[in-house]
């Protein structure tokens, strides 16, 4: 157990707030514990999107999690998205904020993704001070996630985890540490997903996400459109060994079902935070291999 | 050679993502190759067990093209139905997303392009689907008007008898009005309730307002009367300066007017597209 670097309060077990599940919301108040929201959804929506957002604020504890900050682009910081955001954080009273280590578009365009970094020290050099100035301005608590990532490249020089913790020590941001996303890439990239979450200093994690994921054989989507897995449950519990109570977050965004589903999920993560850990799914995963990350594999023949 | 500049391996990767082609030439491509040639790209991008470089780069294309066609079927699916959707997906792939990339945190704007795009183009139908879009973008970004007070009964109840006349009526801020050439709001109607649609649009005058109400995003097709009193109403003239132009070109007699005025003006306050009277 080790207390997070900025005493944020363990939140307890929150689902992402989705526009299908307004009504429900707004008319039931159902007990959980805390919402999530897709920063750019509200960022300057107005009618019933801003009407629920308030509705739920007044309620919950509302976290921003954002999808279009670009942290990892060449482009410099995009300053009057930072200004709408920050007065949403105001707005909800945020206790913190979160976005992706990952890089949407560059010349000022946005694909609308999460797309890879190149793990290297000219990477490294450009984000550092991208956190620097975004936390600098946001003045609250801000971490990033590692994303799901289907294309590693020669050009990095260091693993993902390591990248990770050397921006938290350079800048003190913190991580919100997806599990399924550790998982996903670990299975697209052949490296062993424990590895990665020994790597993260504990007291800089502030929160976890799980998720559901699409296995298409050759790689794992990061689709956001089912339940979690046993092998991500196996995870989220080893993680949580290293941390303790930090908030825990359920994300479902595709094939979205009724809210009382997506929550039951999100609660059965109380279950598995006091559950031992064998370890038996992850040690019997087909594709987890002791491989190192940057070790460019052999491809099977006639491929 | 491992050492691609962050920015040029940036441009190289979200070049890959955009281009309209298939695999090969967007890996090919002038404009791509000018950030980082082919094969330094190509020696850049590591397999994995199951999959080439080439493939893996293709699943960020992939959703690329799922995100861009998906987010503008949904804003737009009167254009979507007149088209078709392999014809309507290749021309947003292939030709706006090309022109408007998006330059937005959010999806909700790439479409702010599209009439602008459709009346630019040289696609059929042209004139009929520019007011479609037109009419289908200020739906979607009605949405995020600013939220304004609602006149009531009261309100109304207490403007003086002797006023009525002089009074300005001033629209909420997520209130607009539209004159067109051709019946797109009754298409994209015809659209929305799934009901056969046999012919192309003939051009055929016709007005429709978008409002807000309770949260939501409505459009009424008007009468020309009703939309011609209310678009003096909504460019500032006076209650009595608007009946006296309704007078002036349509033929009812006043009294036939004072009674649609009356039911027009119950349904406008039900409605909820006004926020103040002034007098």
């Amino acid at each position: 157990m080790s207390p997070n670097k900025w005493n944020i309060p363990d939140l307890g077990f929150g689902v992402g707030l989705r526009s299908v599940h307004y009504d429900y919301i707004l008319e039931q108040n159902p007990a959980v514990d805390w919402f999530e929201i897709i920063s750019e959804t509200y960022l300057e929506s107005g009618g019933r999107v801003r009407y629920v957002l308030d509705k739920v604020a007044e309620r919950y504890p509302v976290v921003l999690h954002g999808v279009s900050l670009s942290i990892g682009s060449h482009d410099p910081v995009n300053w009057e998205y930072l200004k709408l955001l920050k007065k949403l954080a105001e707005r909800v009273k945020a206790p913190y904020i979160t976005d992706h280590l990952c890089w949407t578009g560059v010349n000022a365009h946005n694909v609308h993704d999460l797309l890879p970094i190149m793990f290297n020290e000219e990477s490294l050099k450009h984000i550092t001070s991208k956190v620097k100035q975004v936390m600098d301005f946001l003045e609250r608590p801000f971490a990033l996630e590692n994303a799901s990532t289907y294309v590693a490249f020669k050009g990095s020089t260091m693993s993902e985890w390591e990248f990770h913790a050397r921006l938290m020590e350079d800048t003190g941001c913190g991580m919100l540490m997806d599990v399924n996303n550790i998982y996903v890439s670990a299975y697209n990239h052949d490296f062993d997903p424990k590895i990665f979450i020994d790597a993260i200093p504990p007291e800089q994690i502030c929160q976890y996400h799980l998720a559901g994921h699409t296995n298409k054989g050759t790689h794992i989507l990061d689709t956001h459109s089912d339940h979690v897995i046993e092998a991500v449950w196996e995870l989220y519990r080893y993680a949580y060994q290293r941390t303790g109570g930090r908030a825990t977050l359920l994300e479902w965004d595709e094939d979205i079902p009724e809210f009382d589903v997506v929550h039951q999920e999100a609660l059965k993560a109380k279950k598995h935070r006091t559950e031992p850990n064998d370890f038996s799914n992850l040690l019997k995963k087909p594709q987890i291999a002791p491989t190192m990350h940057l070790t460019k594999v052999e491809m099977p023949e006639g491929k | 050679m491992n050492n691609i500049p962050l920015d040029k391996f940036q441009e190289w990767m979200q070049g890959v993502i955009e281009h309209p082609g298939n695999d090969q030439e967007a890996w090919h491509a002038t404009s791509v190759e000018s950030s980082v040639p082919y094969q330094t790209a190509l020696d850049n991008v590591l397999p994995s067990q199951t999959l080439q470089p080439m493939e893996r780069i293709a699943i960020y294309r992939n959703m690329f093209y799922l995100r861009m066609v998906d987010a503008m079927e949904i804003d737009f699916p009167g254009v979507l139905h007149f088209l078709g959707e392999e014809t309507f997906d290749k021309l947003i792939i292939e030709e706006y997303v090309q022109k408007f990339p998006s330059h937005s945190y959010t999806l909700n704007y790439l479409g702010k392009n599209f009439p602008r795009f459709i009346q630019e183009s040289n696609i059929a139908e042209k004139e009929f689907l520019f007011e479609l879009a037109t009419l289908e973008l200020a739906i979607t970004t009605n949405m995020d008007e600013d939220e304004s007070p609602v006149l009531t009964d009261d309100d109304v109840a207490r403007v003086p008898v002797e006023k009525w006349e002089e009074v300005k009526i001033i629209p909420i801020a997520a209130f607009k009005l539209f004159e067109f050439d051709y019946a797109a709001g009754e298409y994209l109607d015809a659209v929305l309730e799934k009901k056969e649609i046999s012919s192309s649009p003939s051009r055929k005058k016709s007005y429709v307002m978008v409002y807000r109400n309770n949260y939501t995003t409505w459009h009424k097709n008007l009468a020309r009367e009703e939309y011609t009193l209310l678009k003096s109403l909504s460019d500032g003239t006076t209650l009595g300066e608007g009946i006296a132009l309704l007078l002036e070109e349509f033929s009812d007699s006043k009294e036939e007017l004072q009674d649609k005025i009356f039911s027009w003006f119950n349904s406008w306050v039900t409605d909820g597209i006004f926020q103040s009277i002034k007098y």
